[in-house]
């Protein structure tokens, strides 16, 4: 590599390094300039934007999804839509955990959307399904101190809806949170 | 500016070969694992079904329901076009795995996880995802394909030193480390990190409970001291990885605390994927071997000596 372009890599890898530093400490360096759609996409393309805070500042609560239902024959039914393949349910739990992400959490029709979308992969699953409750709970875990004197977790329910199928879409009939 | 090549002493490209060949391998292996649930996670009619999911994703992002809409007109349903995406994917990863056609194979494997795994996956997606695609995109560029690939076999591997690929190693790295410092800084922001409810509750939190670990609540200065092992880890990171002398015991530390994340969270592509990060890029030598004695002193030139004789 001749000396020319080797200054080349070496000034674009240091304007990279630049915007890995300013996305790991969250600031857009263009923000309010024409340039900040440009520089999302950068990040969005390279992951130079990209924070990853594993657990960090702590570890919040999290969330389960309890659908149940009664088929035509009267079989009951009853899932919480993992399937026991741990890479698949850390992708589930991730995408459930979306009913209350800050971004949504105060949203309620994307909430409702999104608890939506679920009966609709029910329904699409069980043809027969003519109606199911879902519930979306959330975990209570005791700390150390209370474990010690016999604390367990718990869910407690956060939100509640029941739908209809009709002939080519659902029904809300019932919701609570 | 001449002289700024002097900082970046010619390297092998060992690091980057060894990198992709266990990238290549994980995220091969993550596919399969994820093949049982592809509709579920990113099908049209999945948890989050495309109309909503192209509604929350991010407006310039590409995802499956953009390309199956492209195939639409030819016939190809939007099952199809996933399981597609997820073929070309596989081929890909496995075509990088050997170093055969790599850098074709660098560009696809970027795409098809961009488009699969990072934009149709956004609300699914963790922390592997995003190295993975960090260092997928750094795979566009590197000299990945110059050692251990069939590729290499047109390249005399002992001859492949560059400047280049110490400068290709130092970004990875120094991105890597910014990546675990931040991070560090953002835990020991949390009084969990300090106290030790943040081992409790991450092995009791159901998402990640591999085991009855009841017991620890009665020792609670252990989950206390791997909190502040892993700030010390973290935070430390930029020092103890580039220094020669505390490199190799801290790459070990480093693979025991995701071993540990492995066996007790069951994050394992991703303790495995940050263990192979850790190992290909502070436990690998770059340094070019030195030529026997013998055979430098046949081949070198000095200005005493005659060219011909």
């Amino acid at each position: 590599m001749t000396d020319r372009k080797f200054n080349f890599a070496l000034g674009l890898a240091a304007f990279h390094l630049v915007m890995v530093a300013a996305g790991l400490w969250g600031s857009n360096l263009f923000v309010k300039t024409p340039l900040a759609s440009y520089y999302e996409v950068y990040g969005k393309l390279t992951g130079a934007l990209a924070q990853i805070k594993f657990f960090a500042p702590g570890l919040k609560s999290q969330i389960r999804v309890v659908a149940e239902g009664t088929m035509p024959s009267g079989e009951k039914f009853s899932t919480t839509l993992l399937q026991g393949n741990r890479e698949v349910d850390l992708r589930t739990y991730n995408i459930l955990a979306a009913f209350w992400a800050p971004s949504i959490s105060d949203k309620a029709d994307v909430q409702r959307s999104i608890v939506a979308s679920w009966a609709g992969k029910l329904f699409g699953q069980m043809p027969a399904l003519e109606a199911v409750e879902i519930r979306v709970e959330a975990v209570e875990l005791p700390s150390m101190e209370l474990a010690r004197h016999g604390a367990k977790i718990f869910w407690h329910e956060i939100y509640r809806a029941s739908y209809l199928k009709k002939e080519r879409h659902l029904e809300l009939v019932n919701e609570k949170s | 500016m001449k002289n700024l090549k002097r900082f970046f002493p010619p390297a092998t490209a060992k690091p980057f070969a060894a990198l992709r060949i266990a990238v290549a391998a994980i995220l091969l292996g993550q596919g399969f694992l994820l093949a049982p649930g592809l509709h579920e996670l990113y099908g049209e009619n999945g948890l989050i079904q495309n109309s909503l999911a192209s509604y929350l994703a991010h407006p310039f992002s590409i995802n499956v329901a953009h390309v199956a809409q492209w195939l639409a007109p030819y016939g190809v349903t939007s099952a199809q076009a996933l399981n597609g995406i997820f073929v070309g994917y596989l081929v890909s990863l496995s075509f990088l795995l050997l170093g055969w056609r790599t850098r074709l194979a660098a560009v696809m494997v970027y795409l098809l996880h961009s488009v699969l795994i990072y934009n149709s996956g956004f609300l699914s997606s963790y922390g592997a995802d995003t190295y993975a695609h960090i260092v997928l995109f750094y795979f566009l560029f590197f000299p990945i394909q110059k050692a251990y690939a069939m590729d290499a076999t047109r390249f005399p591997v002992s001859a492949a030193t560059s400047s280049y690929h110490r400068l290709a190693l130092r970004v990875l790295q120094v991105h890597i480390a910014g990546t675990y410092f931040v991070s560090g800084i953002a835990k020991s922001m949390g009084e969990q990190w300090w106290n030790g409810e943040i081992i409790w509750r991450s092995l009791t939190v159901p998402q990640f409970s591999q085991w009855d670990i009841s017991w620890m609540a009665f020792i609670p200065l252990l989950p206390k001291v791997l909190g502040w092992g892993t700030l010390v880890l973290e935070l430390g990171y930029p020092v103890f990885a580039f220094l020669p002398r505390t490199r190799k015991p801290f790459v070990v530390m480093m693979v025991l605390l995701h071993g540990g994340i492995f066996v007790g969270l069951g994050l394992h592509t991703f303790s495995l994927f940050m263990i192979a990060l850790n190992v290909c890029l502070f436990g690998i030598s770059a340094e070019p071997v030195p030529a026997p004695a013998a055979a430098r002193s046949r081949t070198e030139y000095t200005p005493n000596s005659p060219v011909f004789s």
